[in-house]
């Protein structure tokens, strides 16, 4: 089997075409798409603030503190406009990206709100969202899901400040904060225990990097089926088949090889990463390692898997290549995996990139990465890969077995 | 079965091997045997079987009845014993272009469990053996067709297989490389493998194998020494002639055959014979006739008995494929 492990070795350090696949145009795609995006996805760069033109027609105590409490918000960029007209016009000629409307009612059907209503935001008057407190969101129609997003982070700023507003003003629950307040366990001035965050999101690289590292490692699908077919295509397979070696041992030698180019591929990507990009390795960069692990066994297990279904080069490129896009457009490779709707995320989960993707996550991103998680997605993954090399084993195995004794004999390529 | 005489265990028996793809019956009961040292040359015309047959006995294909023993133990699917004393040379050159032909050698050599100084040998032995040495450390792909047919041949010699196999080997190379490559070929048999060659070509089968057997249709069709398969078949003469269909007659002698036929103003008159000496009786005597009627000769055509005429009387000559 080592034998094998050697040779393939050597003839993929020889592959140029394959280096350049596996390493080099990966690193290309990251600087390339890091520059083509960063207005975009940049936590630090003004395009990810959401530009918010504010009109008060209340114009009360309560419709003040609601817009200071949206203009706080990081995610916004909130200006105030005094007429509902001018601000319309500016929505139309692309001054803002959206517009909030308070209208003159709000403060009055706030008034109407008791503790309950606050509490149970699914089937009272506030069921109905922001329309019911006579506020409105209206958005450029080619950045709907920018209005959906001002409109969900204004109600939640809506709904705390009348939570607490309608607290006072409820004399059951006003005698409960007075007692609270006396206790001394509210600070007036501090922030609630529930206010998000105002820090910027992971940078750009923190996302480019490990999602175009899972994409690119994926890609050892396609060197690896043509490996399997040059093979064939060399007739070396039949002087293989007469050696002793078992169809395990083959197998095994020929991924083996492959499974440490993936990890030496994804190790350099995040390495690259680090050194030109910037990008942070988090407060605990080992759970990196069986994130890594898990990612280049999927990897070549799908590999395995292509090189046993594919007949032709041309299989290779067309379905190799279908595969792993798809599978990495769908997880999230592509573009952040918090941009996807819900049920996209939800069913990306069906494939291995997703969850090296919620690994490398949570690794990079989160403050303090949690192994219970990236042992989760580890192991997810390597359940893939499992499947993946079994059923690639099996269907090879079956190809090549000289065990049956009737039937067609599909690896016959000649006949005297 | 055939039977390749010798005093010792034949190194190869294959005995009624039987395979078919879907309805069609590629090999039918084939059986054949070689004994160590010696060479079976198996001809047949495209399509007869011989691949089929031959990855049967290496064990790449399975057979849907009958049996493969190499060295008295039975290929199966298990038997990587028996495997290890296969030495294939397919069809087609099955090297890697990117690696050395030492390379080439040594994973090949590593695969059938060479190792150390032993495998390092058997590497310098076996490309000196094909003369290539002076190339072991070029990548195959910048080698010629020629080299690369003699390295075809080198890697399976590397293990020193009890039973080599060899599929058309000499496809495509010049005379010189032909030479070499069969002179291996026969030094490998002389030193105890019995050897199993594929070819088309008849006169290099004549040249270095002990027997020969002829496919077609899945079946061997004649089986025996080169000599044995050539005796009967007659010598052959022919003289052709202007003019209309000569009335030629009964042969003076009863062993010579005459047959004529005449079109396009031409006649042509053909003697056959296993009796060399009088066949040329009667074809000298046909030519004084022919002087004697002042008809010119236009061509004179004779042929020895063959391999390629017992091919041809065996398989006939329309075109297979």
């Amino acid at each position: 089997m080592w034998w094998i492990v050697r040779k393939e070795l050597r003839c993929l350090l020889g592959d140029v075409r394959a280096s350049v696949i596996l390493v080099a145009l990966p690193v290309v795609f990251m600087a390339v798409i890091g520059l083509a995006t960063s207005r975009v996805f940049d936590g630090a760069s003004d395009m990810t603030t959401i530009s918010v033109v504010v009109v008060d027609a209340d114009a009360s105590d309560l419709s003040e503190r609601i817009v200071n409490a949206v203009t706080k918000r990081a995610e916004f960029a909130v200006r105030r406009f005094d007429g509902l007209a001018d601000a319309e016009r500016e929505l139309a000629a692309r001054g803002c990206d959206a517009v909030l409307v308070i209208g003159p009612e709000f403060s009055a059907r706030v008034a109407e709100l008791d503790p309950g209503d606050v509490l149970d935001t699914s089937s009272g008057p506030l069921a109905g969202g922001l329309e019911a407190l006579d506020v409105e969101v209206r958005a450029q129609p080619s950045l709907r899901q920018t209005g959906a997003i001002v409109e969900g982070l204004a109600f939640g700023e809506v709904l705390r400040e009348c939570a607490a507003h309608v607290a006072r003003e409820n004399r059951l629950t006003a005698w409960f904060l007075r007692n609270r307040e006396e206790d001394g366990e509210v600070e007036e001035d501090g922030p609630p225990a529930s206010a998000p965050s105002t820090a910027s999101g992971p940078s750009l690289y923190q996302q480019i990097v490990p999602s175009y590292t899972v994409l690119f490692a994926f890609f050892i699908v396609t060197s690896m089926a043509r490996s399997f077919l040059a093979e064939r295509e060399l007739h070396t397979l039949d002087r293989i088949r007469v050696s002793p070696l078992s169809v395990t041992s083959v197998l095994l030698g020929k991924t083996i090889p492959f499974v440490g180019i993936s990890l030496f591929q994804c190790t350099l990507l995040l390495a690259i990463g680090g050194l030109l990009f910037g990008m942070s390795f988090g407060s605990a960069p080992h759970l990196l390692v069986p994130v890594l692990l898990s990612t280049s066994f999927a990897a070549c297990g799908l590999g395995l898997l292509t090189a046993a279904w594919v007949r032709t080069d041309s299989q290779v490129s067309a379905y190799g290549t279908l595969v792993v896009l798809t599978m990495g457009a769908v997880s999230g490779c592509m573009v952040p995996r918090e941009f996807l709707p819900a049920t996209m995320q939800t069913v990306s989960l069906c494939v291995p990139h997703a969850w090296a993707l919620e690994g490398f996550h949570e690794v990079l991103v989160s403050s303090t990465p949690r192994a219970d998680v990236v042992l989760r997605c580890s192991l997810a993954q390597s359940a893939f890969g499992i499947g993946f090399l079994c059923l690639g084993f099996l269907l090879l195995s079956r190809r090549w077995s000289v065990t049956r004794t009737s039937g067609r004999q599909t690896e016959q390529t000649t006949a005297g | 079965m055939s039977s390749v005489a010798t005093e010792t265990a034949p190194q190869l028996v294959v005995d009624r091997l039987t395979k078919l793809f879907g309805d069609r019956l590629a090999v039918d009961e084939v059986s054949l045997d070689i004994d160590r040292g010696r060479i079976l040359g198996l001809l047949g015309p495209n399509g007869a079987g011989k691949s089929t047959t031959m990855s049967m006995i290496c064990g790449l294909v399975a057979p849907d009845s009958g049996s493969v023993t190499v060295g008295g133990e039975r290929l199966d699917h298990s038997g990587r014993d028996v495997r290890r004393r296969i030495g294939l040379v397919p069809q087609e050159i099955a090297l890697y272009p990117e690696l050395t032909s030492r390379e080439n050698v040594t994973f090949f050599g590593g695969l059938q469990g060479l190792s150390g100084r032993r495998l390092r040998e058997r590497i310098d032995f076996v490309l000196d053996e094909v003369q290539l040495g002076p190339r072991a450390a070029d990548a195959v792909a910048t080698l010629s067709g020629g080299m690369k047919r003699r390295l075809n041949v080198a890697v399976a010699l590397t293990h020193e297989p009890d039973l080599l196999v060899l599929d058309e080997p000499t496809v495509g190379v010049d005379p010189q490389s032909r030479l070499a490559l069969l002179d291996a070929v026969r030094r490998a048999a002389d030193r105890g493998a019995a050897v199993l060659l594929a070819s088309h070509q008849m006169y290099e089968v004549e040249a270095v194998c002990d027997h020969v057997a002829v496919m077609d249709h899945g079946r061997v069709l004649r089986t025996g020494t080169v000599a044995d398969l050539l005796h009967g078949i007659p010598s052959r003469a022919e003289v052709v002639v202007e003019g209309a269909e000569p009335a030629v007659g009964r042969s003076r002698s009863s062993v010579v055959e005459v047959e004529s036929s005449a079109a396009a103003g031409k006649a042509t008159v053909t003697l056959l014979s296993q009796d060399h000496a009088a066949l040329v009786d009667e074809l000298t005597r046909l030519l004084a006739t022919f002087s004697e009627q002042g008809r010119r000769v236009l061509e004179i055509r004779k042929s020895e008995p063959s391999l390629e005429q017992l091919f041809f009387d065996l398989t006939g000559r329309t075109l297979r494929d």
